[in-house]
């Protein structure tokens, strides 16, 4: 009989995804580790260049890792690896996940995942197949919005790329190519979803997830340093953050809310060092009442909602006339120290009131006598000349307010704003006066609380953000925006804001709008934040009995109606009738057994051909009578007799019986597995 | 009733081997084709037995025998025969040409040239022929057995897709095994041993025979395999001509056939497989990036084989 010859590749399981171009795949694969290398440099970080050559030879070769526990062992390694490697990072020795670097630790836990997958067999669809996808989602988002490393930058497209034609191989048997294709574009949307959903949890609960993985894991409670302004304010070497999108707070007001919001002042300088920090163990802060931030003074209403915290200090600028809070929020101040307002806990939102330009509200508390003291001193360190300049500058000015603008007039004019600083460690401040002249916000601020210090006008060193962009009739207050500014006190006038800034180096004139994506999700997460504010458990109630009512609904038409849900019949081309539930049954049973013996029929072979041209060569080794040879000829009766009962016109009750008896016994067998049989 | 068609059939069998050494797949072909109604071409190289085995199978039915040498001068009306004038008694009378037999023989189909050659569409398609504008009908059973040698490309006409759908089944002969070949050596040694071949099964054996293969149960799930492996010719890129309905219906027809003739009266899935690249191969043809690129029409079906699911 004319047998169709069926190469020994059709027992083969489908070839390694994206073989067909390995050269292709190795060389991605180089170009992003050559990236991941070159972005990370000088901070020993070897694991993405591992992990992605290690997705390479996944895919160029078909070597899996066959056990589950070699595969636990593999995973544990890489996880340890980024763990292990961020903790080493410079400065970063914390905790177990550095919290501004959660995401990105994040993103490379998922790398290794993805990792691991491609070294699996092949998936099954299903929950196991989706969780990779998931991964690449997140890593992809993450990608799209990660501000302080850009580690998913590089690597997510050409995971996609690679993970896509991944999936596409492991499409199941049946499925058509169009069917194929059509799973593939939703995993890819559910991915993005999925990662989507994924990263806001990741960004909302940054700081809960990192203080639990330090107290759990490392045994201790380490507060996690709030993102945004620096608790250690240090003159710094370098001032770049055009690519910190995210957002600190939003401010609706009918006018535009626009100029410098105060997160804190700071009276005391020594080497290149303002204080004393905003801790609370660091100044006095007292208990107020929100009565006491409440003043007569007119002003324009302004709602603002908080992203994310600033240290517990409330932003607001100087001229505003009142602040209201919640009721259950607890409000301290340092009234001798500018007077920033400690909010506990830190507040989504709150209501401003803001009054014109130069008025005094209640964040301009008089200095007593001796906080005026305070802020007169002039370091030691700072080079005499400064106090030379001043007087030369403030030459002719008569009042202090005079002296105030020419000194505020002077610095733009005589120095360039620029976001590298090359100052002299032991006088940073005198040096940039003198002779550098070059340097960003922060000295800029610091040499005009000098100047005005050395010209006799008490002055302080302020933090907080420059509000200057409008997006849908709000401002919004971006970490870019972080800026650094001077107020003075001048007698019957009382404080002043001088920010004595080169209008180039204004947040305003550095930063453009935001790249869409990151407006398109930010709207998408505003959305989602008016939903989530919409969610009562009331309404959680009524969808969850909406839903249940309808399915119950559903089961009871069907089965009493019969009813299909499905409007066409059976595709003949892609799937073959019912044999009977009870056939199929059997059958299912049967491959099951056969699957435990270690025996998978490919779907195109017949069980009866596939176990009879099962290594006869190791049957014969094997020796009659031998297990191996009475297991499988037992399997073989049973797929004959099965086949008869199947194909036939005429089945009868006896035979079903028969072949139940039959399988009953082969389950009842202990399994001896035979992995050299393997196909 | 199985148990007799199979014997009736292992006579013939039997009987053939007396004369065709260690050919039994090709001889398994040729009989399925006949006792499904079809047509067989037999394809290999000179003197591997495709004449022997055709006239082997038409001597064992107790039939008429006709063989017709396909040469570049023949005509249509040398196999369909033709009217000639009668000065006697001064009318046309018809004179029947080879083809009516009950076994015809073609010997070197693709020496002549097509338009003989689609003198047999309908004879083979219809079992009749019309001459003069009338039809005449061509005795039952009516059994075609081609020959033709692939590798001669001087004087050779190939057969057109028409004509090649018509073969139920096409058979290559093959080598025999060096074994296989002594015995043939030592068999002819004093005499043919086609001589020596007697008839063993009559028309009338193989009309039952026929009709009983149709009795042969095929689950729709079969059908439906035969059906989604008929298709997938159609949706393969590489092919320029795909599988016609008279295809599927030939495997159909050669599953039944096969079943019957293991004694079974159920259809398999693993009678469809077996068959599907003598039904089918010679009925696709490849397009020209796939021929140069040294695909051929049986490795197409063998690939969708492997692919296609098969019902359990």
């Amino acid at each position: 009989m004319a047998n169709v010859p069926i190469t020994p590749a059709s027992f083969i399981p489908s070839p390694a995804p994206g073989r067909s171009g390995i050269n292709g795949w190795i060389a991605a694969s180089a170009i992003v580790a050559g990236a991941a290398l070159w972005q990370r440099e000088g901070q020993s970080s070897v694991e993405l260049p591992i992990v992605a050559v290690l997705i390479a030879i996944a895919y160029a070769f078909r070597v899996r890792l066959a056990t589950r526990g070699l595969r636990m062992l593999v995973r544990a390694i890489l996880f340890t690896l980024v763990v292990v490697l961020y903790r080493m990072h410079p400065g970063k020795e914390q905790g177990t996940f550095v919290d501004s670097y959660l995401l990105d630790q994040m993103a490379e836990v998922c790398l290794a995942e993805i990792a691991v997958r491609c070294w699996s067999p092949p998936m099954r669809v299903g929950l196991p197949a989706v969780l990779p996808v998931m991964l690449t989602g997140f890593v992809v988002v993450v990608a799209m919005n990660s501000y302080d490393d850009t580690v998913g930058r590089y690597f997510a497209f050409p995971i996609v790329l690679l993970l896509l034609p991944g999936l596409q191989a492991y499409r199941p048997a049946r499925s058509t190519r169009r069917r194929s294709q059509a799973r593939i574009v939703v995993a890819a949307v559910l991915a993005l979803l999925l990662g989507f959903i994924l990263y806001t949890v990741t960004t909302l609960y940054r700081d809960p997830i990192t203080n639990w993985s330090n107290r759990v894991i490392l045994q201790a409670h380490i507060p996690v340093h709030t993102v945004g302004l620096s608790d250690q304010n240090r003159l710094t070497s370098m001032f770049g953050q055009e690519d910190a999108y995210d957002r600190v707070a939003r401010i609706v007001s009918r006018s535009d809310a626009f100029g410098h919001f105060r997160a804190g002042a700071m009276g005391i300088y020594a080497h290149g060092v303002w204080g004393p920090p905003f801790r609370e163990t660091d100044r006095k802060y007292i208990a107020i009442e929100p009565s006491v931030l409440t003043s007569s003074l007119t002003g324009e209403p302004a709602e603002v909602t908080m992203y994310m915290g600033i240290g517990g200090s409330i932003l607001a600028p100087l001229n505003t006339a009142s602040i209201g809070v919640d009721d259950s929020i607890i409000l301290k101040w340092s009234s001798e120290d500018g007077g920033p307002v400690h909010a506990r806990p830190e507040p989504d939102q709150y209501n401003l009131r803001i009054a014109r330009e130069d008025a005094q509200g209640p964040l301009c508390i008089p200095p007593t006598p001796a906080y005026r003291r305070e802020l007169l001193i002039v370091p030691g360190e700072i080079n005499p000349g400064v106090k030379s300049l001043a007087m030369s500058i403030t030459r002719g000015c008569s009042t202090p307010e005079e002296k105030m603008h020419a000194i505020e007039e002077y610095l733009p004019q005589h120095h360039h704003y620029s976001m590298y600083v090359h100052a002299d460690d032991r006088d940073p401040v005198g040096d940039f006066i003198l002779s550098t002249k070059s340097a960003h916000c922060e000295f800029f601020a610091s040499a005009a609380v000098m100047l005005m210090r050395c010209a006799g006008i008490p002055a302080r060193y302020v933090i907080g953000y420059y509000a200057h962009e409008t997006e849908d009739g709000a401002t919004v207050v971006r970490e870019r925006d972080a800026h650094a500014w001077a107020e003075c006190w001048i007698n019957g006038k009382g404080w002043l804001t001088v920010d004595a800034t080169p209008p180039a180096g204004l947040p305003e004139h550095m930063h453009s709008l935001p790249p869409l994506w990151t407006r398109a999700y930010e709207k998408v997460q505003d959305m989602l934040a008016a939903a989530k504010s919409n969610i009562t458990p009331r309404r959680i109630a009524k969808v969850v009995a909406g839903c249940t009512g309808l399915i119950l609904l559903l089961v009871l038409l069907q089965t009493r109606f019969h009813f299909r849900l499905r409007r066409r019949g059976p595709d003949l081309l892609h799937v073959y009738s019912s044999s009977g539930v009870d056939l199929e049954q059997l059958n299912r049973k049967f491959e099951a057994q056969c699957a435990r013996r270690g025996y998978v029929c490919p779907a195109g072979v017949p069980w009866c051909e596939y176990l009879g041209r099962l290594s006869p060569e190791l049957d014969a080794a094997a020796g009659t009578g031998s297990r191996l040879l009475v297991d499988r000829e037992e399997l073989m009766r049973f797929a004959e007799r099965y086949s008869r009962v199947r194909f036939s016109a005429n089945r009868t009750a006896g035979e079903m019986k028969q072949l139940n008896e039959m399988l009953r016994t082969i389950e009842q067998r202990p399994i001896k597995k035979i992995k050299e049989e393997r196909p | 009733m199985r148990s007799e068609f199979a014997a009736k059939i292992g006579i013939v069998e039997q009987n053939l081997s007396q004369v065709i050494r260690g050919k039994n797949e090709c001889m398994h072909l040729v009989l399925i084709s006949m006792i499904a109604g079809g047509h067989t071409l037999l394809e290999d190289v000179p003197g591997t037995g495709k004449t022997t085995l055709a006239k082997s199978i038409a001597r064992s039915i107790e039939g008429i025998f006709r063989r017709i040498q396909f040469t570049p001068d023949l005509l249509p009306a040398d196999i369909t025969g033709s009217s000639y004038y009668n000065p006697r008694d001064g009318i046309f009378e018809y004179r029947e040409g080879p083809v009516f037999a009950n076994v015809l023989l073609a010997d070197e189909i693709n020496r002549t040239s097509p338009r003989t050659q689609s003198a047999l569409l309908e004879v083979m398609s219809e079992n009749q022929i019309t001459v003069d504008g009338r039809r005449r009908d061509l005795p039952q059973p009516f059994f075609v057995i081609a020959t033709q040698n692939p590798s001669e490309f001087h004087g050779t006409y190939p057969l057109p897709e028409a004509q090649l759908d018509r073969f139920m089944v096409k058979v290559t002969m093959g080598y025999p095994e060096p074994e296989d070949e002594i015995e043939i050596l030592y068999s002819q040694n004093t005499s043919h041993p086609f001589d020596d071949l007697k008839p063993v099964v009559t028309c009338h054996d193989v009309l039952e025979l026929q009709a009983d293969v149709k009795t042969v149960n095929l689950d729709r799930t079969v059908a439906e395999y035969i059906l989604r492996l008929v298709s997938a010719t159609r949706k393969d890129s590489r092919l320029q001509l795909s599988v016609s309905p008279r295809g599927s219906l030939a495997l159909y027809r050669t599953s039944q056939a096969r079943a019957a003739l293991a004694g079974r009266d159920y259809v398999l899935p693993e009678d469809v497989r077996s068959l599907a690249v003598p039904v089918l191969a010679h009925r696709i043809g490849l397009d020209t990036r796939a021929r140069y690129s040294g695909v051929t029409a049986e490795r197409v079906i063998e690939e969708i084989l492997e692919e296609t699911p098969v019902p359990r």
